[in-house]
């Protein structure tokens, strides 16, 4: 490792470290006013919240670059394509009608976000589209999960709460036993990215390239799909359908590790897709209090001009 | 030593190439020669296995490209596709991935694939680039550096289609120097050319394809000679030794 990496690093680091101490102490009862119930506050709300926005962060970044990486698509992302809503649809329809025992909400998720991106994927490959037509159809296939999601809350409105805040996104209502195997899930998926990703730098050089310098292409591209899937699936089964951040944060990653490979990108994609969930929830929670605005909602106005800002970009790039 | 023996290939149902037999000897240069659409770029990609055969067999040192699996075939293949990605990393890294191949898991690129990188850069006059981001290079000096890609991946055999597309005539006669650079290294090198005269000057071995099929096969005077670039293009080939233009470097 070079120092120039080393220290991109340890500032990412030290960012995600920042970032957690100011979600742990900021919140709607100021620790020092009720040091009784501070133990507790933090213990059962603050911590379970941060950890859950830290892993939701993480994974929704590093699959978001995975899938700029495979696509070939800067304007690529887990929710843009519809992945985070196809692993919404079927997380609720685990929630609704099967037993949790039966089959965990994160497989569920993780299967729905698996159909989402081998749909889209097929449309690239059988039409050949141009990056502006796969954006379409992931907004097609958006729209048809969206759409069984609704008919979901009409047809089970015993679980039209927990629905609701599902859809917005955010972490108020996170429990740790939720965690656990989400956890275990991208804990599992940023390893192998983090193992595999000389294969993905090799992906990025394009098809012929890659083929020729001995990649099995159509084998390790639906493999990069299916990790892509099981990051963002894990994290939509509790976080919800928290949008955008697999498109901001591999962008902000590649504009301050430019020509950097990818495995330093996804660690930092790790980092700070963690930090700045932390930081989003955090100000969620904390700007309009004695209101919580789900993070979900924060971040889709940062996100939506971010999107439009990128489309801009990238036709004055093909226009240059 | 390649050897295409009776393949025919194309994509879906479309053949593109016929039946086509040839050798790609080591120590020399081998120029393929043709209209556009008659199939160079698919013989090519036959000859490195990129592209399934339907019929016959590809030869890689008299064993057959199918017994060979892929990072092995890279580790004797380097092939240098037309069309490239232009990703957004450093000129380095773009030429570090030639070493792809020979690494295990994970893949890491250790001080000697480095070392290997930088010759490679030396060799086509991009060291100089070396830290410069891909995309902000000319047509010409991301053509160098995609070609110090294929020489860092060190194969005996070396495909090229279309290299001097983007290269001002400088770059031309610097990437001349650098095939009879490989060639004297022993290496098989084939080549897709459009550059007629280019290809009559710096070629041992020429072949002439027309709608997927060999023409003919040989020396530069013996293509010239046998009618079958008056065949494949079209066009009428007038040698004149009076108006011949042959640019060299200054100095």
């Amino acid at each position: 490792m070079d120092k120039r990496t080393v220290r991109v690093l340890v500032l990412a680091c030290l960012g995600l470290l920042l970032a957690a101490g100011l979600a742990l102490r900021l919140g709607a009862v100021p620790l020092w006013q009720a040091p009784a119930a501070a133990r507790r506050i933090l213990l059962f709300v603050r911590v379970p919240r941060l950890l859950a926005a830290a892993l939701a962060g993480a994974a929704l970044s590093a699959a978001g670059l995975i899938i700029q990486t495979v696509l070939a698509n800067p304007l690529a992302g887990p929710s843009i394509l519809g992945i985070n809503a196809g692993a919404g649809l079927f997380a609720a329809a685990a929630m609704a009608l099967l037993p949790a025992a039966l089959f965990p909400v994160p497989l569920a998720a993780f299967a729905g976000a698996l159909c989402s991106i081998l749909l889209v994927f097929a449309v690239a490959r059988t039409t050949g589209a141009s990056r502006i037509t796969i954006v379409l159809a992931g907004v097609a296939i958006s729209s048809l999960m969206t759409a069984g999601l609704h008919t979901l809350n009409v047809l089970f409105p015993e679980v039209l709460a927990q629905l609701r805040d599902f859809q917005t996104g955010g972490f108020a209502g996170v429990a740790q036993k939720q965690l656990l195997p989400a956890g275990i899930l991208i804990g599992l998926g940023l390893a192998a990215a983090l193992l595999f990703a000389g294969e993905l730098d090799i992906l990025g050089l394009g098809e012929e390239t890659a083929g020729a310098l001995g990649l099995h292409v159509k084998r390790w591209r639906l493999l990069f799909l299916a990790l892509a899937a099981a990051l963002a699936g894990a994290a939509v089964s509790f976080a919800g359908l928290v949008s955008f951040v697999g498109l901001i944060v591999p962008h902000a990653v590649r504009l301050l590790a430019r020509g950097g490979g990818k495995r330093l990108h996804l660690a930092l994609c790790a980092l700070l897709g963690a930090a700045f969930l932390i930081l989003c929830d955090t100000a969620a929670r904390t700007f309009f209090a004695p209101y919580e605005l789900p993070v979900g909602i924060l971040i889709a106005y940062l996100g939506a001009p971010f999107f439009l800002w990128l489309l801009l970009r990238n036709k004055r790039a093909r226009h240059a | 030593m390649l050897e295409l023996c009776g393949v025919s290939g194309g994509y879906g149902k479309k053949m593109i190439v016929r039946h086509l037999s040839l050798v790609v000897p080591d120590g020399a240069i081998t120029a393929i020669l043709g209209p556009n659409g008659c199939g160079k770029s698919t013989l090519l990609k036959l000859l490195c296995g990129q592209l399934e055969r339907k019929q016959g067999d590809v030869l890689v040192g008299r064993k057959s490209i199918a017994d060979y699996p892929r990072a092995v075939l890279a580790q004797q293949i380097a092939y240098l596709p037309q069309s490239r990605a232009v990703p957004d990393i450093l000129v380095e890294t773009l030429v570090l991935h030639g070493r792809f191949p020979w690494l295990g898991t994970p893949r890491v690129y250790l001080k000697a694939d480095r070392a290997l990188a930088r010759e490679a850069m030396a060799q086509t006059g991009i060291l100089h680039k070396a830290k410069m981001p891909l995309p902000s290079l000319s047509g010409g000096e991301r053509q160098k550096a995609y070609l110090a890609m294929a020489l860092a991946q060190c194969t005996p055999h070396i495909l090229l289609d279309e290299p001097t597309a983007y290269l001002d005539i400088a770059c031309q006669l610097d990437f001349l120097a650098l095939l009879q650079q490989l060639k004297a290294q022993g290496k098989a090198v084939a080549v897709v050319l459009h550059d007629i005269p280019m290809a009559l000057e710096t070629a041992d071995h020429i072949a002439v394809l027309q709608s997927g099929s060999l023409v003919a096969q040989g020396t530069a005077t013996e293509i010239l000679h046998n009618g079958a670039l008056e065949t494949a293009f079209g066009v009428r080939m007038v040698t004149e030794p009076s108006l011949r233009f042959a640019p060299r470097h200054m100095g």
